[in-house]
């Protein structure tokens, strides 16, 4: 199912988890600081913005460091912690009351020549994980890893650690829930629309 | 298309990122209740993996289930089979992400009153479960052997004709033949034993089977062991035991955790490496996850300490006994620069 990969990085990842696992704070620094930014990532792309994503960072790089001495080099050191991170996804948003609205998304929704259009899009954007917040949380995984940041479906497969199937499912049943609740949203239908996902 | 584009991340502030790794580094350093109770507050799901079964398990196991659940409730206890092929398989049951290893069947039954059971009919697979509801159980018949989750992270390993269970979290209930054994951090089941030794190989045998745990959890006895070690200089540097020191030093394994000696014998390397080594050597002997990463981390600290014959020879141990180890492409590479460079 998975891609392997190559020796030189495999055998540089195992040493560097090696290292972790043995409590060598430099080289847990050294991996905190190389992955720091794609975690962060990941945690953006599910939640849509940066409220409570310090303690979410945090949660994960526990969680790695705890579980680093099972890491057995299968995939990338990267892609094992991004299935830590969608974990911590998963309980945060399992556990969370649906919020009424988004306080710091698309605050820096990519300039556009046009400041209408820029606002609409960051408007939209709101929209769109307001909407999220309504659908179940491993639909809303899929989908924003998948839809949003635009992760192949295989990928989206390996670090939510589910079939391709069981994800193209969950994206299709988000991508119906977000329509749905999108459907008296002119702006956000367009969103849509316009990304070819309504 | 998709809207990546229209949503660059926000990135965080130098200012979050030192916060953030901080708290990290804080947590880590705090002491080891505090994590485990934090990581807990955290809801952590449950990762294990369980060996090969075999399909005779299954109707006792069957049998064990039915018996917690409501008469009203057995009609609902269909087994669902779930089969690999040459490729690993992933699927969801319920809450349960279950992988399965290449070649595999399992017999997962579910319960909303009483639980889950999973039999592994053939081959291996992992499981992650999440915390269950108070009074209902996650349970996994290996072989004779059945673990209860109690609310734990912890591994089982099927290994010949028997199981194998070391706990890295809460508690386990381990129950064979009757007997039930409760198991909680750093616990391993079956306790590690020393065996008779034949003649003329017992003290070898007894430093090779746990000097390192008595340096670990009992000082004093660790001193014994250097005494012993003192009335025997021509045996080497290294502490030894005489058998009966040994035998009872055994007995600490059990309440010490592997991976907390591994990660002592670490930081012991650059300042006592012979204390260091007989950690090491005392974890190989005992086997499972960590005795093979000692194994191999003996003779990269042999080669550290310019000890190339004896890292050469380690290092062949290593892959005799662990060809397909987590550090089975390193240990190679080692013994390929060790005959590059004479």
């Amino acid at each position: 199912m998975f891609s392997p990969l190559p020796a030189s990085d495999r055998s540089a990842d195992l040493e560097l988890a090696r290292k972790c696992a043995a409590g060598d704070r430099a080289a847990q620094q050294q991996l905190f600081r190389a992955q720091r930014g794609a975690v962060h990532a990941t945690l953006f792309r599910v939640l849509g913005s940066n409220r409570q994503i310090e303690d979410l960072i945090q949660d994960t790089f526990i969680a790695v460091f705890e579980s680093i001495h099972a890491f057995r080099g299968d995939s990338s050191l990267r892609t094992w912690i991004d299935t830590i991170a969608v974990r911590v996804c998963y309980r945060h948003l399992s556990r969370r009351e649906p919020r009424s609205q988004l306080h710091a998304v698309g605050e820096l929704i990519a300039s556009a020549s046009d400041p209408e259009r820029e606002a609409n899009l960051r408007e939209a954007v709101r929209r769109l994980y307001i909407v999220l917040d309504r659908v179940e949380p491993k639909q809303r995984v899929a989908y924003t890893l998948h839809v949003v940041d635009g992760r192949p479906l295989k990928e989206v497969a390996r670090v939510t650690r589910v079939s391709v199937l069981a994800v193209k499912n969950r994206v299709w049943r988000a991508r119906r829930r977000v329509r749905e609740l999108a459907e008296r949203d002119p702006l956000l239908i367009e969103f849509l629309s316009a990304r070819g996902d309504a | 298309m998709t809207a990546r584009d229209d949503i660059p991340i926000e990135p965080l502030s130098d200012a979050s990122w030192k916060r953030i790794e901080r708290a990290v580094f804080d947590e880590l350093d705090a002491p080891i209740p505090q994590r485990r109770r934090a990581a807990s507050k955290r809801g952590l799901r449950w990762t294990f993996v369980l060996g090969g079964l075999f399909a005779a398990q299954a109707a006792a196991a069957l049998v064990y289930f039915a018996a917690r659940t409501e008469p009203a409730e057995r009609a609902s206890l269909e087994p669902v089979v779930v089969a690999s092929g040459r490729e690993p398989a992933d699927t969801m049951f319920g809450d349960v992400a279950i992988r399965l290893e290449p070649n595999s069947n399992l017999l997962v039954v579910k319960n909303a009153g009483a639980g889950s059971l999973v039999v592994l009919e053939r081959g291996g697979a992992r499981f992650s479960v999440p915390p269950r509801a108070p009074g209902t159980v996650f349970v996994v018949q290996a072989g004779d052997v059945r673990v209860e989750v109690v609310g734990t992270r912890f591994h089982v390993r099927r290994a010949n004709g028997s199981a194998s269970v070391d706990v890295e979290e809460g508690k386990v209930r381990v129950v064979q033949s009757g007997q039930v054994h409760t198991l909680g951090p750093g616990d391993e089941w079956p306790v590690a034993r020393v065996e008779p030794a034949p003649a003329g190989e017992a003290e070898r045998a007894a430093v090779e089977a746990d000097p390192a745990a008595a340096v670990e959890a009992d000082r004093a006895a660790a001193d014994e062991a250097r005494q012993a070690a003192a009335r025997e200089p021509e045996r080497g540097a290294e502490p030894r035991l005489q058998p009966s020191a040994a035998g009872r030093l055994a007995r600490t394994v059990a309440s010490s955790s592997a991976a907390d000696r591994f990660e002592r014998a670490s930081r012991l390397e650059s300042q006592n490496p012979a204390e260091a080594l007989t950690i090491y050597r005392s974890l190989a002997a005992a086997g499972g996850r960590w005795g093979e990463n000692a194994a191999y981390a003996m003779a990269r600290l042999e080669l550290d300490r310019g000890r190339r014959a004896e890292a050469t020879r380690l290092l062949k141990t290593y892959l005799s006994r662990h060809p397909n180890g987590a550090n089975a492409s390193d240990a190679r590479s080692l013994l390929e620069r060790l005959a590059r460079e004479p």
